[in-house]
């Protein structure tokens, strides 16, 4: 029994970490859709002047939709949260916006990642909304035909948003970033 | 002359060598240039007189001060009057007990050298003169300091996870819990100064109305008001917050007779002042707004009306059988004291504060306000009984900015402490 999880275990390990192109490689179609879901741990951190500095761990989910503009080349939309609870507060953070994922080298596993959209945070009655930009890469591991799972970082970074207290602003520029780690699968 | 006054007051203090006095001198005379605008402002004025407040105390019971020991320990007021000011509850240099003791020592309050020693009972002192028809003045014992540097503060509900906001607080409050004084009397003297890291920041002093006068709210039920008699003064108007004061039935529900049989003496005591305190214009403009809690959890007395003066002393309940060892009374160790004794565990020397709410809108104001002795009336140049009050230029009112307790393990106990304190 114990051999045979060590089993599944090692071959988890090996199709996560063999490269993309020795698994069932395959060059993705111009035209064709794709979406995916990723499980993520965040870092999120406000910067103001009276913000609280510290980075603080939480969990997220995303979701993305799109399609292929090239081999290389994927382009969608995605929208996901992150949360966290300290003591009685739940701090949220909302994102919504483009995304597109360039392969550098086709047949490679590896993608750059960039995006622009939107991220809103909540705890209680604090609330930010700021235009975001997002930075990142991931290594696609093909496992089947239509579907990859991956990993992959992300770096969310708003900007020039007002912090409100129940409707009234209590700082401004006001900066949000989230370093995002995370797992995903991706139907072609 | 205004400097040897200081120079007196940090040598009585702290017990220094005359050579340290003449270094401290030459450090006075330097800082003096450009003196933060502090209470007393940058000018310290010559003395002109004394306050009312000033020379008060003399010596009593166990006391082994003179009363011309105590009165070493003054400062000078903006208006050059001599006022009674913090000082230790033994004199350091005479090894003397004053039998009482005012809380925590300024000194070490990052505000201090900003603040510089607070003048108990300059509020009182100018009630009259700003256009309140009758005296109010309190007895000396009463003025209790307590104090917090670098205080995490809670913002929006939120503690501080979303907004990280410091503030240093400094607070003096005059609440005496030894006698029936503020079982009718709602006037009382509160001296508040904070600072914070978001640009908040007040210094207050005020003689406030807490709750309604002639009244008490019944600590262990604030539901009920008992009417306790006319204040003095009579006009005295009412008030936001309350005065929740033990009351015969607190005793009776958790020291005599409570449900589980296990006495407890702090949960039937424990008082709490909850003041409401505002610095208006004299248009009504609030410029500033806090409500602390003062709480004392040892009072020396308690209201009973079937007592004389409605006063009577927890002390007393020791002497039950039942209660001779139990809880609070164990410390007497089977003693017969006097409930001004050092010995009694009913001195009101456990205190602390809830700091609670602190609200700025003087966004566009000057930084000076002049109010009367209420707090009322504020205006930009000084008038007869004006206290010279210090507002930020801020607007604070999105933040929802709230403190947290002061002292809540401190004990201000010391030797020959005792009721009245």
């Amino acid at each position: 029994m114990r051999c045979a999880r060590f089993a599944r275990g090692a071959a988890l390990l090996a199709v996560l970490f063999l490269p993309g192109s020795s698994l069932f490689a395959q060059s993705p179609s111009s035209g064709g859709l794709w979406w995916g879901l990723s499980v993520q741990g965040g870092a999120a951190r406000l910067t103001c002047d009276v913000c609280d500095r510290s980075r603080e761990l939480g969990g997220a989910l995303e979701a993305s939709v799109g399609a292929y503009a090239s081999d290389q080349v994927r382009v969608g939309v995605e929208a996901g949260a992150w949360t966290r609870s300290d003591d009685d507060t739940r701090e949220e953070v909302y994102s919504a916006g483009v995304v597109a994922e360039l392969h550098p080298r086709p047949g490679s596993g590896l993608h750059l990642i960039a995006g622009v959209g939107w991220s809103g945070y909540r705890a209680g009655d604090f609330a930010l909304d700021a235009p975001r930009m997002r930075l990142g890469a991931g290594w696609d591991l093909p496992v089947s035909a239509g579907w990859v799972v991956g990993n992959r970082i992300l770096l969310d970074a708003a900007a020039f948003g007002s912090l409100d207290n129940d409707g009234e602003s209590v700082a401004r520029p006001v900066g949000l970033s989230v370093v995002r780690f995370g797992l995903y699968v991706r139907h072609r | 002359m205004k400097y040897q006054n200081q120079l007196d007051r940090i040598s009585r203090r702290h017990g220094l060598s005359a050579l340290t006095v003449v270094a401290a001198s030459l450090a006075v005379v330097a800082c003096d240039t450009d003196d933060p605008p502090g209470f007393l402002g940058p000018e310290v004025p010559d003395i002109v007189g004394d306050a009312v407040a000033f020379g008060i105390w003399s010596p009593s019971g166990s006391d082994t001060c003179s009363a011309a020991i105590h009165d070493q320990y003054f400062t000078v007021g903006p208006d050059g009057l001599r006022y009674p000011t913090w000082h230790p509850p033994t004199d350091p240099s005479t090894g003397c007990t004053f039998g009482h003791e005012h809380g925590r020592d300024p000194s070490g309050s990052d505000l201090y050298d900003l603040i510089g020693d607070i003048p108990f009972g300059y509020a009182n002192q100018h009630l009259e003169a700003g256009g309140f028809e009758a005296p109010r003045h309190e007895d000396h014992v009463g003025h209790k300091m307590e104090w917090e540097n670098d205080m995490v503060m809670n913002v929006g509900g939120t503690g501080s996870t979303v907004v990280s906001i410091e503030c240093d607080v400094l607070t003096k409050m005059h609440q005496g819990t030894h006698s029936p004084d503020a079982f009718t009397n709602n006037m009382h003297e509160v001296s508040y100064h904070i600072r914070c890291s978001d640009g908040t920041g007040f210094s207050a002093t005020l003689l406030t109305p807490i709750g309604t006068a002639g009244e008490l709210v019944v600590g262990c039920d604030r539901d009920v008001h008992i009417p306790a008699g006319v204040a003095n003064p009579p006009i005295s108007p009412n008030g936001g917050g309350k005065r929740a004061v033990p009351e015969i039935r607190c005793l009776e529900e958790r020291v005599i007779s409570p449900a589980d049989g296990r006495p407890r003496f702090d949960s039937a005591l424990r008082e709490s002042w909850e003041i409401s305190a505002r610095l208006r214009t004299e248009s009504g403009h609030t410029l500033v707004s806090f409500n602390p809690y003062f709480q004392v959890m040892d009072p020396s007395r308690y209201y009973d009306p079937a007592s004389p003066s409605a006063l009577a002393r927890p002390l007393d309940l020791c002497y039950r059988a039942e209660l001779s060892e139990s809880d609070r009374c164990e410390a007497l160790a089977g003693d017969s004291v006097g409930w001004d004794d050092p010995r009694s565990p009913f001195k009101g020397v456990r205190r602390f504060v809830d700091v609670n709410a602190n609200r700025v809108r003087n966004e566009d104001g000057p930084e000076f306000w002049y109010t009367d002795a209420l707090g009322h009336n504020g205006r930009t140049d000084p008038f007869p009984g004006s206290i010279r009050q210090w507002v930020a230029q801020r607007d604070n009112s999105s933040l929802d900015l709230h403190g947290r307790v002061m002292g809540r393990d401190r004990d201000y106990d010391g030797p020959g402490v005792r009721a009245p304190n």
